[in-house]
């Protein structure tokens, strides 16, 4: 099982980390159980859409502007979906600590048709099980 | 002002000051926490729970009593003590901002003693900022905000929100009642392809 990472969020988890020689998301990269995933494609019509709708989503739950949404939580369901439209996945599953998030997704998926192949995944829970 | 009123401020005054020592001790709001919690209990399930030598135990509930914020409820031993509640509202100087201390962050600070990430998170933004940040741990939990909006608003990294706003879960849940959404490992069992992931 691998791992895959928005570059937005692959680039949160390295800045300012000059205090450490490899941050853990690097030992993870070359221990082979996480990968960054490539560029999303706004131009494949249900990556952009998923992604805005996904930004909506937050937006109206949080009650604030659209283009305030930081773009790594849309970009999360933006990796899933450009997998979908080129055909190397047909499951996504989404893995955030942030319900909202994963809801949004879940949620904005659905809209499009993909309800029954997206699963979001509580990062807490997840932590919690393997501990277990 | 009446002798009336005035006696009315000295025990918001005395309140609010015995507040401040809760705050300012770790150990002591532990104990005020652990009351709060399980509403009641004696000196021995103190020690018991919370690890405390008998002088040092009986120390901090004095302490306590003295300040008003827990009461035993029996005059016999052993006494058993119960937690005060306090539901204080301080309104900053310039009047626009206000913060409410209450049971929960009294226990988020009384885990400073035993959690880096809040202690660490108070020397940086004071008492004051982690009463702003359970309330964002509290709207994450269910489903309002996320973490990064949270980062925005407070213009802190990304990472640094999440790891204040993982150390409050514990705290978050222990008083609220949240449902916890999304899927575990025992929903998805057998999958083994790639995912897309956020460990943020």
């Amino acid at each position: 099982m691998t791992f895959v990472l928005p570059e937005r969020v692959y680039d949160e988890l390295t800045a300012n980390t000059s205090d450490v020689e490899t941050p853990p998301i690097d030992t993870a990269i070359s221990e082979g159980w996480a990968r960054v995933a490539d560029p999303l494609e706004y131009s494949h019509g249900l990556v952009s859409r998923t992604m805005d709708g996904v930004q909506r989503y937050i937006a109206n739950t949080d009650d604030r502007p659209a283009d305030e949404i930081e773009r790594a939580d849309p970009a999360l369901a933006g990796v899933a979906a450009q997998a979908f439209v080129k055909g190397t996945a047909d499951h996504a599953y989404i893995y955030t600590t942030d319900t909202l998030a994963g809801e949004g997704a879940e949620n904005v998926f659905a809209s499009e048709g993909y309800g029954d192949s997206v699963t979001y995944v509580n990062g807490f829970r997840f932590v919690e099980d393997l501990l277990e | 002002m009446s002798r009336t009123s005035n006696r009315t401020n000295g025990d918001v005054i005395r309140d609010f000051l015995s507040v401040a020592d809760l705050l300012e001790e770790p150990q002591l709001a532990q104990l005020y926490a652990y009351l709060a919690r399980e509403e009641e209990a004696t000196v021995q399930e103190l020690m018991d729970a919370l690890n405390l030598a008998q002088g040092t135990a009986y120390t901090y509930v004095n302490r306590l009593v003295d300040a008003g914020v827990i009461e035993a409820t029996t005059d016999t031993q052993p006494r058993i003590y119960v937690a005060r509640n306090i539901d204080l509202t301080v309104t900053a100087a310039d009047g626009a901002r206000e913060y409410t201390i209450t049971p929960v962050l009294i226990d988020a600070v009384g885990r400073r003693a035993t959690n880096d990430d809040i202690d660490t998170y108070i020397d940086r933004h004071g008492i004051a900022g982690l009463a702003t940040a359970l309330t964002y741990a509290v709207d994450r939990e269910r489903g309002e905000v996320t973490h990064r909006l949270m980062a925005e608003d407070l213009d802190i990294s990304p990472l640094a929100a999440e790891m204040i706003l993982q150390a409050l879960r514990p705290v978050v849940h222990e008083h609220f009642d949240i449902e916890v959404s999304g899927a575990s490992i025992a929903d998805i069992e057998g999958v083994d392809r790639d995912v897309v992931g956020d460990d943020a």
